[in-house]
């Protein structure tokens, strides 16, 4: 099947199975909205596509790098609900490379299916960029260990079922030698979580205090005081992903759907040459984004080893992209850019009397919270780090 | 999108080939102009992108791009982009026999089409042509010519009315030329047409889709060679920060400098990337389309060149803005290129109007 057939496909099935109403809402680009995330991603799994980065074995399609960014684009263009990314990128990769049998009859089915949400517990109030020195404590205890200490930035943690943990297994050597990847059910007693609203005005973030918490040792995954070694291999196997490609095309589209309706002195403002170059810029770097994760494709597809930092760009430029456009999406609305609308009123039962326009729904929340995006997923300035690294070494 | 992201293996010995030779010569002066000619003709670089039905290798697109970046790498003066990429792609469709001459080393023919007011607005030609007596007189004045030392005639652009604009060819030697020695060190020169007779290409076609396409592929080779230039600029800055030693350690153990130049190579990357996709634009049967990512092009990788190369002068310091260093040519090469065909400016604007309808550019 070539990339366009691949393509049909895809639009043809979200064309059959996305409610109309769904997409509406997903595309008004608040926070994911749990029942949505439910319902998309079981219509996923019986078409066997739920886990399309994972290996044949483990019930993914057996795609290519670049049918998963096609498969990807589509869906995102058409305002599918995003799977949720702690357990299908994250959490379950890790899983089935580096967990026993037991593991993976246990965890993956749940991942599968989209009906176990998971929340990555790594970050901690003292250990953000510098992750390797995080604090929070596990003890062997028996067949259990107990674990004290606080993650933060936990995504999605109050509606998720179970979360994982990097740990402090150890104080001797390097801060790395000493972490252990753990796997919890957030239901076990001493767990606390507790929201941290952001600047949008939107819940997904939470903090998670764990007091005496004893996690089973078989949730442990791996060797103990490897944990660093397998989340290191985790965020590096997704670097394609952070290029923000379909985010960026669709907010391109969403800023010349704005710029056409809104208008300049009776003008629609995409005829404005001001704006309208501003945005062409966007356009030309936002295509050389595009080839940029190509490349990076291209070279992970033919196994040449990825020597160079490219792919360290796209998270870099990605993530400086959609904020720049976020920007200009606010602006493209004029005066309506100026009212808030918050997503607990506006997502689910917009108010009839509501001021503006509704294409200005959810734009500056979404411009707002992706300020998160050069922060989250180790900040530009350490990816900036790590491009140096490479260029300078040797 | 079917790009060429990954070299192959010809495409790889093809730019060591090229590599080699060129790194041999340097950068800061002009190379023996006849002799990289004929080597340009015995390696059959001059051929490599042109079809077979006119003399050439078959190649395509990227080989030619291939080309050009290593000789920008080296900032060689010679006018392979202007020769064999643009004036040899023009006369492929109105005077095809002609090409071959081109390909084998022994003509050059110099497109004369920039004029002082046009700001990269390829129909504006004040330059006129009258037939006077059963001979075409041309009138007006070109500028940015190249590479016009070594030309062996100019195919000019010319309004015969208006809005009909025809391609002239006139022999080197009675072409009026101002020459100057440009701001990265080449041959340059300006063409004042006075009652000038010259010969019309190919009285049948209109020329203006031709002139499109050979300008499509110079702003897209000319990226190719300053895209070589800016990775050849951020290599010598590499270099130079893990060898200057300030404060008992190399700079490159310098946090505000390792950022710097992680920035320099993202934007290099980024501009390679959009050449590439520009390239294809130019193997494409949509002239919109190749317009557009070629003037995408110009607009990327003109700023990145700028930046990286200014940068790269930076880095190194007081001794980069010496003659005697090599660094501060490269940054004369990104200047110069972000000045032809009316700068990456009006180069935004072209595209602006050609995405989404603005009118910076009445006539286009």
């Amino acid at each position: 099947m070539n990339d366009n057939e691949f393509r049909q496909d895809i639009r043809q099935f979200i064309s059959e199975n996305l409610p109309q109403e769904m997409a509406q809402r997903t595309l008004m680009s608040y926070h994911p909205h749990k029942p949505d995330v439910l319902y998309w991603t079981a219509k996923l799994h019986e078409r066997g596509w739920s886990v399309p980065n994972w290996p044949v074995e483990y019930g993914g399609p057996g795609w290519t790098l670049r049918q998963l960014h096609i498969f990807e684009e589509e869906c995102f263009l058409a305002g599918c609900p995003a799977i949720s990314p702690q357990g299908l990128t994250l959490v379950g990769p890790v899983i089935y490379t580096y967990g026993t049998q037991e593991q993976k009859a246990r965890f993956l089915p749940g991942i599968q299916t989209g009906e176990v949400f998971w929340a990555q517990g790594f970050s901690e109030p003292n250990a953000g960029s510098d992750l390797a020195s995080l604090r929070t404590r596990a003890i062997r205890d028996g067949d259990h260990f107990i674990v004290n200490g606080q993650k933060i930035w936990t995504s999605e943690a109050h509606y998720s079922e179970w979360i994982f943990l990097l740990v402090r297994t150890s104080t001797q050597g390097k801060p790395q030698a000493g972490i252990s990847f753990l796997l919890a059910d957030l239901n076990t007693p001493g767990i606390d979580i507790r929201p941290i609203k952001s600047i949008d005005g939107g819940h997904v973030l939470n903090e998670v205090f764990l007091d005496d918490v004893r996690v089973p040792a078989e949730n442990l995954i791996g060797e103990e005081n490897m944990g660093w070694t397998y989340a290191k291999e985790l965020l590096g196997a997704e670097r394609t992903f952070s290029a923000e490609v379909p985010r960026l095309k669709g907010m391109l589209k969403r800023v010349k759907d704005i710029a056409s309706t809104t208008r300049v002195r009776g003008l629609p403002l995409l005829r404005e040459p001001g704006f309208a170059r501003r945005l062409a810029e966007l356009e030309i770097q936002i295509l050389a984004q595009e080839v940029t994760l190509s490349r990076v494709i291209a070279e992970q597809e033919q196994e040449h080893t990825i020597d160079s930092p490219t792919a360290s760009i796209l998270k870099v430029r990605g993530t400086e992209l959609v904020q720049q456009l976020g920007l200009l999406l606010v602006e493209a609305l004029g005066e309506h850019g100026l009212p808030d609308y918050p997503e607990d009123q506006y997502l689910l039962s917009p108010p009839v009397d509501a001021p503006g326009i509704d294409m200005a729904w959810g734009v500056a929340a979404d411009t707002l919270y992706r300020r998160s995006a050069s922060i989250y997923g180790g900040t530009n300035e350490i990816q900036r780090n790590i491009i140096a690294a490479q260029l300078l070494r040797g | 999108m079917n790009l060429n992201l990954v070299l192959d293996a010809e495409q790889i010995m093809l730019r060591d080939s090229v590599r080699r030779w060129a790194s041999e010569l340097d950068p800061r002066q002009a190379e023996p102009f006849e002799a990289s000619w004929q080597h340009f003709t015995n390696m059959g670089l001059l051929a490599a992108g042109l079809p077979e039905h006119v003399g050439g290798f078959g190649g395509s697109a990227y080989d030619t791009m291939i080309i050009a970046s290593e000789l920008g790498r080296s900032l060689v003066k010679a006018p392979f982009t202007e020769v064999s990429a643009v004036s040899a792609q023009l006369l492929i469709n109105i005077a095809p026999t002609t090409v071959q001459s081109i390909a084998e080393g022994l003509s050059r023919p110099l497109l004369a089409h920039d004029e002082e007011d046009a700001g990269g607005d390829r129909r504006w030609i004040q330059t006129s042509a009258k037939k006077h007596n059963g001979q075409w007189l041309l009138n007006g004045k070109k500028t940015g010519l190249v590479g016009c030392q070594y030309a062996t005639s100019y195919l000019i652009s010319a309004a015969i009315q208006k809005d009909q604009i025809k391609l002239f060819e006139v022999p080197a030697g009675q072409a009026p030329v101002t020459h100057y020695t440009s701001i990265d060190g080449r041959s340059g020169g300006e063409l004042q047409l006075e009652n000038t007779p010259a010969k019309l290409l190919d009285e049948s076609e209109s020329h203006e889709a031709a002139l499109d396409r050979a300008i499509d592929h110079a702003l897209v080779t000319e990226g190719a060679e300053t895209v070589g230039a800016m990775q050849k600029a951020l290599e010598i800055t590499q270099g130079y920060l893990r060898e200057r030693q300030q404060f008992g350690q190399h700079i490159g153990q310098f946090q505000a400098l390792q950022h710097r130049i992680a920035d320099m190579y993202i934007q290099s990357e980024q501009a390679y990337s959009i050449l590439l996709r520009a390239v294809e634009g130019l193997r494409s049967g949509d002239s919109t389309e190749r317009q557009r990512l070629a003037l995408g092009s110009r607009v990327l990788i003109s700023q990145a060149a700028l930046f990286v190369t200014g940068q790269a002068i930076q880095l190194h310091g007081g001794i980069g803005v010496t003659e005697e260093h090599t660094i501060g040519h490269y940054f004369k090469r990104a200047l110069a290129f972000n000045q032809r065909h009316g700068n990456a400016n009006n180069a935004l604007n072209r595209y602006t109007d050609l995405a989404f309808g603005t009118a910076n550019s009445p006539a286009t």
